[in-house]
């Protein structure tokens, strides 16, 4: 359904992305996983054509975005990273707009933007401007965008960023639903983020692919590879010994409290789903005692 | 795909007042000329400091002189009345919006079509009624005016103001800093005004301001150089800068 084909872009000298391929199937969730800087952004802007690939091909349901621009752009709903819309139109004028936009009657238009608003829990907030709603709703906003029209690829550009726990649970729960016949891709550096609802994943370093597939497949492809961990929270000792003791390889951590620590482990899966248990134990107990917690794991292979 | 962005274009004008200085400047300018005119040697006796005794004979101005004097106007605080309202009709939305705006299958010609029809709209109407209102002045304070070549006056102006609209649009196309656009609009214009008189007097573009005095003062069908040539180089003008825009921004869509 998404195909990306050595696709390489430079913005000056800085090579933003080398030789980029990977394929998503269609009606699946794959993440796109990567640290600030790694090229997410601009291979998610590249698939809606707003960038334009120096070298390589991008197919989306078939459609080469170089030749039909316009025929991938009806068949792909976007949130950018950073939504920011009309400040002067209320939302649901702003949907009927959007709506517009891709294709649905003007008759219709009204009753799409009634239904999405709901579906992302803004009804209630329909006739206030946007330039009034706060950065959580405005996500929410760019979410019910790129859902009008009913387009069967979504391109999600860090779309719970914004959001409190509750927002981020009420979106994974929508996007579990509509995967079931969309094909969404939706970048992240949080890993917890992207293993609650993807089906795969495909990591980008320095704007190389390091690793894509299914989720089962990348565990099966780990081996004995370093796994090397960015944990955004202060791993204190106690967290630093209850990690050692979890893993069998080597665990290096630089001085504690630390925030980044190395290992050698076998298998993916122990990795993703200890890490992240640690996290969100870890988050729990901080929030009961009022000192906040961890809230980003980001890894790099 | 036309009327959606016309009904944006149109809300966009309301919601955000836009339109409030087009409509106060060109109604000052027009009620301003006549009265200015009407009172100028009251004016100069009450503020210069000259002997007393010494008369100021200052010959009463023609109907022509006073409305062309409008079209002056017009054509200095008015164009700068247009820079400030057209200067970020596309910059601001390409910086604020863009991403989302460009992410959809948005067809260019209908934007920059719509864009400029609801701007050259309110803009012709304002100046339209500007003269309308300076005219009514210009009957009770000065003389007789003859509607039917100010009605074609007021056209050609038009006609230059959507020449004008055409090259802020551009301008504003151009780059994404509304300041900056303002600023390549102005510049544009100047050079317009200026130098093009100076390469074509009287001819093309730059004759139809000429014409426009021409029509006023009725002495139009007088003119050495045909009537239809500043009409016909300004729409082709105008066409020509808006049809620019489209493959502009068609570019822009993918590297903004």
């Amino acid at each position: 359904m998404i195909e990306c084909k050595r696709v390489s872009k430079k913005f000056g000298a800085f090579k933003a992305l080398e030789n980029v391929s990977f394929r998503i199937p269609s009606e699946t969730c794959y993440g796109f996983l990567g640290q600030n800087g790694a090229g997410k952004t601009t291979v998610l802007r590249m698939l809606v054509g707003l960038l334009r690939p120096d070298q390589g091909e991008i197919f989306v349901a078939g459609q080469s975005l170089l030749t039909e621009r316009q025929k991938v752009q009806k068949l792909c709903g976007y949130l950018p990273q950073r939504p920011e819309f009309y400040p002067w139109l209320s939302g649901e004028e702003f949907l009927r707009l959007s709506a517009e936009l891709v294709g649905v009657p003007a008759r219709q238009a009204k009753k799409a933007a009634d239904k999405y608003l709901d579906t992302v829990g803004l009804l209630e907030f329909a006739r206030r401007r946007v330039g009034k709603y706060s950065g959580g709703m405005q996500q929410r906003l760019g979410l019910a965008s790129a859902l009008i029209g009913d387009p069967p690829v979504l391109l999600l550009d860090e779309p719970v960023s914004a959001l409190d726990p509750q927002g981020r649970d009420e979106v994974f729960s929508l996007l579990k639903k509509l995967k079931q016949e969309k094909t969404i891709f939706l970048s992240s550096h949080i890993l917890h983020d992207i293993e609650q609802v993807c089906d795969g994943l495909v990591i980008i370093h320095k704007g190389q692919i390091k690793a894509q597939g299914t989720m089962p497949e990348l565990l099966k492809q780990s081996g004995e590879s370093i796994i090397r961990a960015q944990v955004h929270f202060k791993v204190d000792s106690r967290l630093m010994n209850q990690l050692q003791a979890g893993f069998s390889g080597a665990l290096q951590g630089v001085g504690v409290p630390v925030s980044n620590v190395a290992w050698q482990e076998q298998g993916l899966e122990q990795f993703f789903y200890k890490v992240v248990k640690q996290a969100e134990e870890e988050q729990r107990q901080n929030s009961r005692e009022g000192q906040g917690g961890a809230d980003d794991v980001n890894m790099a292979r | 795909m036309m009327s959606i962005w016309l009904a944006k274009e149109a809300r966009e004008m309301v919601r955000l007042g836009r339109w409030i200085p087009l409509v106060a400047v060109y109604l000052f300018l027009g009620v301003l000329q006549p009265i200015t005119f009407k009172l100028m040697p009251l004016i100069l006796s009450s503020a210069s400091n000259l002997p007393e005794g010494t008369v100021i004979h200052i010959p009463p101005p023609t109907v022509d002189q006073v409305l062309y004097s409008i079209i002056g106007q017009y054509n200095q605080l008015g164009i700068l009345a247009l820079i400030l309202v057209g200067m970020g009709l596309i910059a601001s939305e390409r910086k604020l919006v863009g991403e989302w705006l460009w992410s959809k299958p948005v067809n260019i010609t209908h934007y920059v079509l719509a864009k400029y029809s609801v701007f050259f709209l309110v803009a012709a109407l304002s100046s339209l009624v500007g003269l309308g209102i300076g005219a009514y002045y210009t009957v009770e304070l000065i003389g007789p005016v003859n509607w039917s070549a100010l009605c074609q006056g007021a056209l050609l102006y038009v006609l230059y103001q959507g020449f004008l609209i055409s090259l802020i649009l551009l301008a504003s196309a151009l780059v994404t800093s509304p300041t900056l656009a303002g600023g390549l609009a102005l510049i544009s214009i100047v050079l317009v005004n200026l130098l093009l008189p100076m390469v074509w007097q009287g001819h093309f573009v730059s004759g139809l301001l000429e014409l426009i005095k021409a029509t006023l003062s009725q002495t139009a069908w007088s003119r050495s150089s045909p009537l239809w040539e500043p009409i016909v180089t300004t729409l082709m003008g105008t066409a020509l800068l808006i049809g620019l825009q489209i493959p502009l921004l068609a570019w822009r869509k993918t590297s903004h």
